[in-house]
């Protein structure tokens, strides 16, 4: 066994600025600090943008095509977790761990997204709000108001599959996440980090794309 | 001379009937109510947002202030007439919650809040000073809030 780093330093930074986030834009949602709000917005968007360009030049670990697998790769995962003890350590995402992947950045994506085209009526407009005709703007706004609820439900989710996977596994998913390492057998092969640099260009590049849209949009 | 007085009452009282009805069958046809006040509030909140680009930014004209402070109390003062039963959500685009009508009482407390805010707005507006235009302004915007958290989609 030995210790390797499984997640580079970007891809954990994105998961826990997107935390903050995430928690930032619902607390000044829900106590009217729309200026605030709407940073934690933008931020959002520049997270999930730099999401997904990182899982097409990131580390191996952070790149779709490696986690994100067929059913039969779910049906197998499933498989292992019938089995009793201890889960074997497996190097990134797992099979289920890449479904909420997926379904928790379209989720964050639609939330923030929609918000762009919303307004209360009254005082507070999403930049791209007349941008739009009345219907589409009403139909944002309702998105952006109920899409939160199974975000919400998603993220619940997320939070307790963790835990099952600590409790019931074994598994330790958070340290990896925070340090990057985790103990992996002497025969899996540590996965390719790539360069702090193209880190830097893929935020430097996400966060100009949505100042941009949000400023010219 | 006594029949010729009954023959003009009777048809005054069957014009008034009839525009009443008319007005009143108007009234009542429910997606035509709900367009007109969705249109309505929206042209308030974009009165609203006019004023608000003249305390913020100086953009237009006190004139343009006071003109847009008019349309906000008349809507304010057509409000009560916009909300007969069966224009609740689940009716054509209406986001009107269906406590309006259980909460009657609180709704038309929060509207005379609107008004009354509405047309102090008028007042201030032609006094021309940015500061209190916009203090006025946050009254106005804090009584919509107010009705749209209770009784808003």
């Amino acid at each position: 066994m030995r210790k390797i780093l499984v997640w580079d330093l970007p891809t954990r930074l994105f998961h826990w600025l997107l935390v903050i986030c995430i928690a930032g834009a619902w607390f000044t949602g829900e106590n009217d600090a729309y200026d605030w709000h709407m940073r934690f917005g933008y931020a959002v968007l520049a997270l999930v943008l730099f999401r997904v360009i990182w899982g097409l030049v990131g580390s191996q670990t952070a790149r779709f095509a490696q986690f994100v697998r067929g059913p039969a790769a779910i049906r197998h995962h499933l498989a292992e977790l019938r089995l009793p003890g201890r889960l074997a350590p497996h190097v990134g995402h797992n099979a289920l761990g890449a479904l909420a992947v997926l379904g928790l950045l379209l989720l964050v994506a639609v939330q923030a997204g929609s918000g762009l085209f919303t307004s209360d009526g009254i005082f507070v407009d999403g930049p791209l709000v007349d941008r739009v005709s009345g219907s589409v703007a009403s139909l944002a706004r309702t998105i952006h108001l109920k899409s939160f609820d199974f975000l919400l439900a998603l993220i619940g989710l997320h939070i307790v599959a963790i835990l099952a996977y600590a409790i019931f596994k074994r598994l330790d998913l958070v340290r990896p996440m925070l340090t990057g390492r985790a103990t992996v057998p002497g025969n899996i092969p540590a996965p390719r980090i790539v360069s702090l640099v193209r880190a830097i260009l893929v935020a430097a590049l996400s966060a100009s794309a949505v100042w941009a849209l949000v400023s010219y949009g | 001379m006594k029949h010729r007085f009954g023959a003009l009452a009777a048809g005054i009282i069957a014009a008034a009937s009839l525009t009443g009805f008319v007005v009143t069958a108007q009234a009542q046809d429910p997606l035509a109510v709900i367009d007109a006040r969705k249109a309505e509030l929206k042209k308030a909140g974009g009165a609203l947002k006019a004023i608000g680009g003249f305390v913020k930014d100086g953009t237009g004209t006190v004139a343009d202030v006071q003109a847009a402070a008019a349309t906000i109390d008349g809507v304010a003062k057509a409000f009560p007439g916009w909300w007969p039963a069966g224009t609740a959500v689940g009716v054509a685009k209406s986001e009107a919650k269906p406590e309006i009508w259980t909460k009657m009482d609180d709704f038309k407390a929060k509207t005379v809040a609107f008004q009354t805010e509405a047309a102090a707005l008028v007042t201030v507006a032609a006094g021309g000073d940015k500061a209190a235009i916009g203090a006025q302004l946050g009254k106005v915007g804090g009584t919509c809030k107010a009705c749209h958290e209770a009784y808003r989609e």
